[in-house]
Formats: C-alpha cells, sequence, structure tokens
C-alpha cells in the first residue's frame, strides 16, 4: 500500500466522525427542507455548541484516564450561579469570570483528591460530587435563578469579533490548548497512559495521583468555563443541573470516538461528536419532534456510538479500573 | 469466612472484630436510639408509620441495587425505570384495566427494561453505568411523551391508593412487601445456583466462567432482578401519590446505590446480602427523616446524601467492614 493510500486509511480510521458530521448535515438540510443550512440556524448551533464542546473537552481528558465525570452538570451551573451572582452584585467582570473558573477548579480538585487519594471508583466520587454542587448552589440561591446580568457580562457570549463570535474564539482556544496539552506534553501523555494500563503507568513513573488531580481539575474548570459561557448567552443561570446537558457532554464524548475505556482518544473529535449531537437535537426541533423524546433519541445516540466504537462482541479491554463500577 | 479468623486474637480484639463485622447493626440502633431520645418528634406514631410508608421505595430499589452491584455493575436507570412504571400503571388503570391485571403489566414492562439493560451489558459488552446511562434518557423519554408530560391522576374509585396506605395487624402493606421480598429472595439466592452465580461473576469473571458460569445469563438475570424491584418500587410509588409521575426523582438512583453501599454491598462486586442492603436503605431513611424532623433545608439533605454515598464508598473501598487491614 503506497503512502497516499495508507494516510488516507490512518486519516479515516482517526476522524471520520467528521464525515458522518458532514453526512449527518446533509440529510439534516434534506430533512428539514433546507432550514437547517441557513446560516442564522447554523449560527445558532455553533453559539449553543461553543460552551457544551468546551466542558465536553474537560470531560475528554477525564474519560482518556478510563474515568468518568458525572458531576461536570454540578460544576456548569456553580460556574454560571457564582459568576452570574457576582455579576449583578456589581463586580467586574474579569473577577466574576475568574470566580467562577475558580469554583470548577475547587470542585474538580476534589473529585481528583477522591478518585486518586481515596481510591474510590469516579463513578460514585463524581455522583456523589454532583448532589453536593448542585445541593450547594441551590442553598447559595435559595433555588432563584439569576435574571437580568449586566450586559457587559454576557458580552462574552454574545458579542462578535468583526464577523466572528468571540464565544467561539474562546472555543478555539481551548481546543488549540488542549491539543497541545493532549498530544505534546508530559501531563497529556500520562493521561493516556494511566487509562491504557494503570500497574504499568505506575511502575513507569507516572505521577498518577498528581495526574488524575489535574486531570479532573482542568475537567472542573473547563465545565465552570462552559456554564459560565451558557449563563451568559442566555442570559440566565439556574441552580438546577439539567440532565439534558450532562447527556450531551458525555454522548459528544462518546460519539467523538474516545472510547470508555480510556488510553486513547483525541479531543478534536470531541467537537464533532459534540456538532453531531447538536445537529441531531437542531434538525428534531426544526422537523417539530416532541422535546420530550430529547434525552431518549440521546440516550439511544450514546448507545448505539459506544456500541460501534467498541466493536462488536470484543469484549471491553479489562483495566484494574474496570473492576466494579 | 477465612481461616485467619482462628488465630489468636485478644479478648478486646475479637469483641471489635464482632463490633466492626455488625457495625451496620449498631449504625442502625444507634440512629434510632439517640433521635428517640432527643427529638420528641422522632418517637412519635405519625413519624413512624410515615416513616415505613415512605421507605418501602428505597429498600426495594437499595436491593435491586445490590444485585446489580453484586455482579460488579450499576444500574442507573431504576429511578427512571420508576418513572416509567409509574406512568404506566397509572395510565392502564386510568384507561380501565384490571388493577391486577395492571400492576402485571407494570412489573412485566420493568422486567423488559431490566433484561434489555442485561442484554446490552452481557452480549455488547458496553459498560453498565453508560449503558444505564443510557437506558435512562430512554426510560425518562419514554415515559415522558406517553403521558404528555403531565402527571396522570388515578381515578377516585381505584383500589390501589387505599392498598398502600391500608395496614394488616398495624405494618403497612407496602413493609408486608418488602419483608416478603427480602425473604423470598434471600431464600432463593441462598438455595438456587444463580444466588452462587452471583457472588462468583462478581468476585472473578473469569474464574467463574472456566467453572461453567454462564456469565451472560447471570448478567442479565441480576439487571433483570433490578428491573423487576424497580418496578415493584414503581407500583409502592404510584399508589403513594395517587398518580403516574413522569419526572419522578432522578436522586433515587444516588440513593439507592449509597442505601446499599452503606448496606455493606461492595462496589467492586462479589460482597454483601439483600439484608444488608435493606439495612443500609433504612439507615439512610433515618438519617434523611431525621435531618427532616430538625428542619434542615432539603437542599443540604441533599448535600449529605452526596457525602454519605463518599463516606460509604470510601468504607467499602478500605474494606472496613470485612476486617481486612
Amino acid at each position: 500500500m503506497n503512502l497516499v493510500q495508507g494516510f488516507a486509511r490512518t486519516a479515516w480510521k482517526e476522524y471520520r466522525i467528521w464525515v458522518v458530521l458532514a453526512l449527518l448535515m446533509a440529510v439534516a438540510t434534506g430533512v428539514s427542507k433546507g432550514v437547517f443550512i441557513r446560516s442564522s440556524n447554523l449560527i445558532n448551533i455553533l453559539l449553543l455548541a461553543a460552551p457544551i464542546g468546551i466542558a465536553a473537552i474537560g470531560e475528554t481528558f477525564v474519560v482518556f484516564t478510563a474515568g468518568i465525570d458525572l458531576s461536570v452538570v454540578g460544576t456548569w451551573i456553580m460556574g454560571a450561579v457564582v459568576g452570574g451572582s457576582l455579576s449583578v452584585s456589581g463586580s467586574n467582570v474579569a473577577v466574576a469570570v475568574l470566580a467562577a473558573l475558580g469554583a470548577g477548579l475547587v470542585i474538580g480538585m476534589l473529585n481528583g483528591s477522591l478518585v486518586a487519594y481515596l481510591n474510590i471508583p469516579p463513578l460514585i466520587t463524581t455522583l456523589g460530587m454532583l448532589s453536593i454542587v448542585e445541593g450547594i448552589a441551590r442553598v447559595y440561591r435559595g433555588n432563584q435563578p439569576i435574571l437580568f446580568m449586566p450586559r457587559a457580562y454576557d458580552a462574552l457570549a454574545t458579542d462578535y469579533l468583526g464577523p466572528i463570535p468571540v464565544q467561539i474564539l474562546i472555543l478555539v482556544a481551548v481546543v488549540l490548548a488542549a491539543l497541545l496539552l493532549a498530544s505534546r506534553s508530559t501531563i497529556g501523555k500520562e493521561m493516556y497512559a494511566i487509562g491504557g494500563n494503570l500497574i504499568a503507568a505506575r511502575c513507569s513513573g507516572v505521577r498518577v495521583t498528581g495526574v488524575l488531580i489535574a486531570t479532573y481539575a482542568i475537567c472542573g474548570v473547563l465545565a465552570a468555563l462552559g456554564g459560565v459561557l451558557h449563563s451568559m448567552y442566555m442570559n440566565l443561570a439556574v441552580p438546577n443541573a439539567d440532565p439534558t446537558t450532562l447527556f450531551v457532554i458525555i454522548a459528544g464524548v462518546v460519539v467523538g470516538g474516545t472510547k470508555l475505556v480510556g488510553g486513547e482518544g483525541n479531543v478534536i473529535n470531541t467537537i464533532a461528536g459534540v456538532l453531531v449531537v447538536l445537529v441531531i437535537q437542531n434538525v428534531m426541533n426544526i422537523v417539530g419532534i416532541s422535546p420530550l423524546a430529547e434525552q431518549g433519541v440521546l440516550g439511544l445516540v450514546t448507545l448505539i456510538a459506544v456500541f460501534l466504537n467498541i466493536g462488536w462482541g470484543t469484549a471491553a479491554r479489562e483495566t484494574p479500573q474496570m473492576r466494579g463500577v | 469466612m477465612s481461616t485467619l479468623e482462628m488465630v489468636d486474637h485478644t479478648k478486646k480484639e475479637r469483641k471489635a472484630n464482632v463490633l466492626i463485622r455488625h457495625l451496620n447493626l449498631v449504625i442502625l440502633l444507634l440512629l434510632i436510639v439517640i433521635p428517640s431520645l432527643t427529638n420528641p418528634n422522632f418517637r412519635t406514631i405519625q413519624n413512624l408509620e410515615g416513616f415505613l410508608q415512605s421507605s418501602g421505595i428505597l429498600i426495594l430499589l437499595a436491593m435491586g441495587e445490590a444485585l446489580v452491584l453484586l455482579v460488579a455493575g450499576v444500574d442507573l436507570s431504576v429511578g427512571a425505570t420508576i418513572a416509567l412504571g409509574s406512568v404506566l400503571l397509572s395510565l392502564s388503570i386510568a384507561g380501565g384495566m384490571n388493577t391486577i391485571l395492571a400492576v402485571a403489566l407494570t412489573l412485566v414492562a420493568a422486567t423488559a427494561t431490566g433484561i434489555l439493560n442485561g442484554v446490552i451489558v452481557s452480549y455488547l459488552k458496553i459498560p453498565s453505568f453508560i449503558t444505564t446511562f443510557g437506558m435512562m434518557g430512554l426510560e425518562v423519554s419514554i415515559a415522558l411523551v406517553i403521558s404528555g408530560g403531565n402527571r396522570i391522576s388515578l381515578p377516585t374509585s381505584s383500589a390501589l391508593p387505599a392498598l398502600a396506605s391500608s395496614s394488616v395487624v398495624g405494618v403497612p402493606y407496602q413493609i408486608w412487601l418488602v419483608i416478603f421480598v427480602v425473604v423470598v429472595g434471600t431464600f432463593f439466592l441462598r438455595h438456587y445456583a444463580i444466588g452462587r452465580h452471583l457472588y462468583a461473576v462478581g468476585s472473578n469473571p473469569s474464574a467463574a466462567r472456566l467453572s461453567g458460569v454462564s456469565v451472560p445469563r447471570t448478567l442479565l438475570l441480576a439487571f433483570a432482578g433490578s428491573g423487576l424491584l424497580a418496578g415493584l418500587a414503581a407500583t409502592v410509588y404510584t399508589a403513594r401519590i395517587v398518580s403516574g409521575d413522569p419526572i419522578a426523582a432522578g436522586n433515587l438512583n444516588l440513593q439507592a446505590i449509597a442505601a446499599a453501599v452503606i448496606g455493606g454491598v461492595s462496589l467492586f462486586g462479589g460482597r454483601g446480602t439483600l439484608v444488608g442492603a435493606c439495612i443500609g436503605a433504612i439507615i439512610y431513611q433515618i438519617i434523611t427523616n431525621v435531618l427532616n424532623l430538625y428542619g434542615i433545608d432539603p437542599n443540604i439533605t441533599e448535600v449529605s446524601g452526596g457525602l454519605i454515598i463518599l463516606l460509604a464508598a470510601y468504607a467499602n473501598v478500605t474494606g472496613l467492614r470485612d476486617n481486612r487491614t
């Protein structure tokens, strides 16, 4: 097989989700009788995709380490609530956003510490943290949503730099940083190593506890950033964790091809995965399928994606982390 | 139990061992005694009645979750199964179906979702947490779609609510149901091979397979059992709220897992009992009940739920309960 063929084959294997996305968009255009492809619709999708994509990138890192973070939606709303309430009470934008990211950092580090030091399975840890974070957010806000945040605060999500929305620029920056982290940095390689074979990684000198804490911390910060941007765009911050958001984030990671057993995967593909999921949601909306069916479709998409990625009948590689939940 | 027990312990160590092995019962005892002494509201008949009425659901769910945890899996769809079962049940009864038939239909449907979970986990080899996560979305959507997003009230002539609130010999019907399930379940697991198979698959799937245990079938039965118990819980739930609720609490998943873990069921499989899960559920309910009585903000109760599961998971992971150092 010559060089071009080999290259094409590897490229297909690695990035085929983008081809799926393109095909899906074509189908969507047809099904929606052209409504889908209108630039206003596409921009809408991108503006929704940016915050979710950012959070999904964080989740991808966690999945690299063969973990899972179900508390991202909790961190998402916590970031929104912290940033929103600070901005409403007069703080300047930078302070509010940094505080929100700080909250995300703290939550992430807690998650990481519980997983790394106490060896509690990530599923249980993050499930517990989700309850805790959501409860704290609700108590903090007395169950009240935050409305009417100052225009200056919302600017980050609603303004354009020339023809490009600022949100997208932020997304691009995050993606670039993530790519660098995943492929060029030591930490990135250590993340893959932990997910691939924890024991081997430990024996090879990988700083497991440090990297795990860092991974969940990054996930927390990015989830908070996503939540902040989303709340800015909606001009609304609610202290209730929306299960659909969690579904979209996880579905995005899974559809993007990152395997749940960890050790492999691609940050760029997660973006494609998120876009696929949002396109499906968008088409459902346009065509008029009841929003009540949303979670079901997302669940189905997740299952199909996981199944396709694992391959027919191949037993998931049993890593030490996989004993138990 | 191992032969290590024959090692000579001092009398003090032996006493401590007994205490730790029955830690659950000790905690339960303390939880009953202390609030009774310190809070006059706790020891009223109304409180006890209310408590017995409302704990049936969690106990049933915890037992179902225990079955799945025994095989080193997790079932995140039980809350959704309750929602779906509840909607099915009330729609059937409201549509004129005989109550007994409607209940039977609900149980069959719930078990079917469990079987579906089991099939995906055992034959498609998809990890149980993402399977049940996806199924949760599907079930919620189906419940929402067939109910139109609304609660379905049971007709006033229905016998079901009356059944739920009445008692035999002073003990509510639900508790008799729970006792029945515990007795039958424990007997069944102890005297039929499937019981031992559950423990075998949970502790060491490869060894189990090599010993002739059908691992896929065991997994299937575990998830089916979880579905069946969720169906029973759905029936109790519907009777209690006299309607079908498509958005039944999603928190129940976490609570069920927490209850089972508190009750000694190991997160890594192979260890635990139905009775233990029962006790765990009761402990969890008492804690919630006491917090309620003291007028604590329900959001804080949610936070404490998360903390409890983290604590219980930590105890689980460090093998606190089985004397291993």
